[in-house]
């Protein structure tokens, strides 16, 4: 109920208003990204795929972060481990089961942090889980670079696209804007399960124990089960995510596993929008744009990075898209009390 | 065997070096510093500028060393006041990633002075040859930094448990609060502190600066490293992180015995069953 | 028949010793209140009940089932609801969507499936629940607030009517009345007999365990008193034996004594 009847309750139809405003806005970057392979060169296709994939990642990373207050730092090593699991598996032919790969990968991610949770999560938080996640991802790049079979430093290159076979039917993924588009539906699926968990039951379990782990466990809920759930949950959606972006990249290379991986997703949430489903779309897509702008400028690159993300933290806090719904508050406040103000007169 | 040894010695006290600025930061403040690595970076790199390719002496190499961490410490007084601070007492994942910006902006600014190239720096005379230890040769610069380490300890270790300011600063440390109320000035002691903690940071890079090769990624490798390091001595305790450094030596010692083929897996595996044996450390977390 | 029983209760932080061999009974239907100076060891006593913090020694029962070493969401799932010193209740999430939660989770624990398992918002009956929930504590008005702008008392009320939503057999409040102007303390001990009155459902009595200081509310509320000191029981009885017990008189209520200085 809540949202709705707080909504009739103080009779914000404001509120309401900007809810369809965003609804609008959503469904029109989905179509312009749907569109994208009509609009933009292959080499520009390709970065919007591989922003696609990482949102998603990040928006799996945050329902962690901004739901169950848990930071993990090693979320790249889960992206990794479906990275490979999906280049393993089409290397050894399976392509044509692509969907039963994609579920291999993503059981893959979830069973890893399961196992990591399950040691970790009762015994810490915040920065030592921080560091402990880190060092498990970074254990991971190490033993990647070294096992040969795994192709050591320089990966697995050459991943085929594959064929999606439903028995009777077949689509052929290996075009460029065929497997950009089953993307797009994949990223929309896995978005669509990120949001029934964030604000269902589940979620609000999670904001409970992020908000007042106390009085979450006093009021009967398992903290200790709920923040393992949540933490499974995201590495599932990692795993899955690096099952996308193997054939999409066409090439895995250990440094999936590295800091910088790890860190993109605290990046995408940070200036998309801390605390907002859809903060770490509109980071990824932000970054993005960066990264494109500034892509022939060396070092130019990272210090407007940190810059911009500096700015969020110390006087920004709220990310893109807080800021976005306060300007939309606000003029939507001052459209409201223009149109009293008309009525006022014309009485 | 002597000489896997002494390397691995060599790797540890390397990795003390630049924990023990961590180390000091994070006893004051409970901030885990990302952007460290680069300071380290920094160090390293105006230490070239000033030596050269080829140092003239030992001293020059310990000059260089002792303005680069001069010029990063003030660096670090510069981050403390415009980020720290004012981050200071909220969420830590803020100030978490806070460091990571700092470290971005850092790194890139590194990349835009000094370049892609890698650059290498030569062993001062009196330290690029050698010494033979019961028939094993040696790196002098090996004994040089195991040397460095154990001196910044030894002058650490004092400054922080016996000498008046390290008391202060660890009044503040266990409760900044109530050290104010007793006359203390809490915030130009963490300002010294954190000023003290960049530039190790600094003094580090000059320091083990000769024999590596200076590239834009050198940090990342240290500061895990490093960060392993201080979580594991239990975070914000220099004889814990000292311990923790030694440890590592002796694990990286078997690996390359044992496991000549992946060097650092067993560092990292290592590591990875401490935390989850001691997740306080090794000595329990204390600060400072 | 009792409630809620403390058998042999020892608890230690470090070398010192809080609590000494605790022994206490509560009967189902009464308001039992625990008092003691400061530091006499009635918080810690407090969280060994609700599962905050477990005893080095003895049992605690409850509803004749050994819940010693229990944590607190198994406690309040078998029916302990408790309150803080100061409110807590979700402060970022709506005031109707505190109680919410509460019940979703309580019918999660119970296995009670109202909604389909796709279901994003809470199902009606859960809603209509929270209604009543927030009704019954006087903040129907207040159910679209965001719990962060409620006034003290009103989160007060919130925080009891999160904790009535787990259908509690019995209340634990710590010092419920504390930080409260007289208004707001008369209105929150009408709430408790109210809820007294209305009992824990299936023909059952409510039992309610609080901390208090302050001794009017004591006095109008209890019906048994538990008096520490210095982490020992030193008196247990009905309200008018403890007002006249002179050792009582002596620690607490009669004159200044040494030991009410003493931190335990």
């Amino acid at each position: 109920m809540s949202t709705a009847l707080a909504e009739r309750h103080t009779g914000r139809e404001q509120a309401l208003s900007r809810v369809q405003i965003n609804r609008a806005l959503i469904a029109l970057a989905a179509l312009i990204v749907l569109l994208m392979p009509f609009l933009v060169n292959s080499g520009l296709l390709y970065l919007v795929g591989v922003t696609l994939v990482l949102a998603v990642y990040s928006v799996g990373w945050n329902v962690l972060f901004s739901w169950a207050g848990l930071a993990s730092f090693g979320s790249g090593g889960l992206f990794c481990i479906g990275a490979y699991v999906a280049a393993l598996a089409i290397r050894a032919g399976w392509g044509e089961h692509f969907l039963p790969v994609i579920a291999l990968a993503t059981l893959a991610g979830a069973l890893v942090a399961l196992l990591v949770g399950l040691v970790a999560l009762r015994r810490m938080s915040g920065i030592f889980l921080a560091i402990l996640t880190l060092s498990l991802a970074e254990l991971l790049r190490h033993v990647l670079m070294r096992v040969r079979w795994l192709g050591s430093e320089d990966g697995i290159p050459n991943i085929t696209r594959p064929v999606l076979s439903f028995g009777f039917f077949d689509i052929d993924l290996s075009s460029g804007s065929a497997y950009y588009w089953f993307l797009c539906v994949a990223s929309a699926i896995l978005l669509g399960i990120c949001w029934w968990l964030a604000h269902g039951p589940f979620g609000r379990r999670l904001l409970a124990v992020r908000h007042d782990i106390e009085r979450a466990s006093f009021i009967g809920i398992d903290v200790h089960r709920s923040r393992l759930v949540a933490f499974v949950v995201s590495g599932a959606i990692a795993g899955c995510a690096g099952a996308l972006y193997a054939p999409w990249a066409q090439i895995v290379t250990p440094d999936l596993a590295g800091m910088v991986k790890s860190t993109q997703p605290i990046l995408f949430t940070l200036l998309g929008g801390l605390h907002s489903f859809w903060g770490p779309v509109v980071g990824a897509f932000a970054f993005m744009a960066i990264d494109y702008f500034t892509r022939t400028l060396i070092g130019i690159q990272e210090v407007i990075t940190g810059g911009i993300l500096l700015v969020v933290i110390l006087v920004f806090r709220s990310g893109i898209a807080g800021g976005w719904n306060a300007l939309l508050d606000g003029a939507l406040a001052r459209r409201g009390l223009d149109r009293a103000l008309a009525r006022q007169e014309a009485r | 065997m002597l000489f896997t040894f002494i390397n691995s010695l060599t790797l540890g006290m390397a990795v003390f070096l630049i924990a023990t600025g961590l180390t000091l930061i994070f006893g004051i403040m409970r901030i885990l510093n990302f952007a460290h690595g680069a300071c380290f970076m920094m160090g390293a790199y105006i230490s070239s500028t000033i030596l050269g390719d080829m140092p003239g002496s030992v001293w020059a190499l310990i000059g260089a060393a002792l303005v680069s961490g001069l010029v990063v410490g003030v660096f670090g007084l510069i981050v403390q006041h415009v980020v720290l601070a004012r981050l200071h007492g909220q969420d830590e994942h803020f100030s978490l990633i806070a460091t990571y910006a700092v470290m971005l902006v850092t790194a890139g600014a590194i990349k835009m002075v000094w370049g892609l190239e890698f650059h290498s720096v030569d062993p001062p005379p009196g330290l690029d040859g050698g010494v033979s230890i019961f028939g094993t040769f040696v790196p002098s610069f090996s004994l040089f930094i195991i040397a460095a380490g154990i001196a910044v300890f030894l002058i650490l270790d004092y400054v922080i448990h016996r000498s008046w300011g390290g008391k202060l600063a660890v009044a503040i440390a266990r409760d900044g609060w109530t050290s104010s109320l007793m006359g203390i000035n809490a915030p130009l002691g963490i300002s010294v502190v954190v000023t003290g903690s960049f530039a190790l940071a600094g003094l580090a890079g000059g320091l083990l600066l000769p024999n590596q090769t200076l590239s834009p990624v050198l940090g990342d490798t240290f500061l895990l490293l490093a960060f392993i390091t201080i979580v594991i001595g239990g975070l914000g305790n220099i004889r814990g992180a000292f311990i923790a450094a030694l440890l590592l030596a002796v694990i990286d010692g078997i690996n390359a015995w044992f496991l000549p083929g992946s060097p650092g897996t067993l560092i990292y595996l290592g590591m990875v069953t401490c935390l989850l044996l001691w997740p306080n450390g090794i000595l329990g977390e204390s600060r400072l | 028949m009792t409630i809620l029983s403390l058998r042999g209760i020892e608890k230690s932080y470090g070398p010192i010793q809080v609590l000494h061999g605790i022994e206490a009974d509560v009967e189902e239907g009464e308001i039992f209140a625990i008092i003691g100076p400061n530091g006499a060891g009635k918080t810690t006593l407090f969280k060994v009940m609700t599962g905050e913090s477990y005893a080095n020694a003895g049992t605690v029962t409850f509803d004749g089932r050994d819940v010693t070493n229990e944590p607190p969401h198994l406690r309040t799932r078998a029916g302990m609801g408790r309150t803080f010193q100061v409110a807590r209740v979700f402060n970022p999430i709506g005031t109707a969507d505190n109680v919410i939660t509460a019940i979703e989770s309580r019918k999660r624990a119970q296995g009670v499936r109202d909604a389909p398992w796709w279901a994003i918002r809470p199902s009606v009956t859960t809603s209509e629940e929270a209604m009543q929930l927030l009704d019954g504590v006087g903040l129907a008005d207040k159910a679209a607030m965001v719990a962060s702008e409620l006034s003290h008392g009103d989160r007060k009320r919130l925080e009891i009517a999160m904790t009535l939503a787990g259908r509690p057999r019995i209340l634990m409040m710590d010092e419920p009345t504390a930080g409260m102007s007289s208004a707001d303390r008369e209105q929150i001990g009408a709430l408790i007999r109210r809820v007294m009155a209305a009992g824990a459902g299936d023909g059952r009595r409510m039992t309610v365990v609080m901390t208090e200081h302050d001794m009017s509310v004591i006095f109008g509320l209890a019906s048994r008193i538990l008096v520490m000191n210095q982490g020992r029981r030193i008196a247990l009885g009905a309200v008018e034996e403890i007002r006249n017990d002179p050792q009582v008189r002596d620690v607490y209520l009669g004159k200044e004594d040494q030991r009410l200085e003493e931190p335990a």
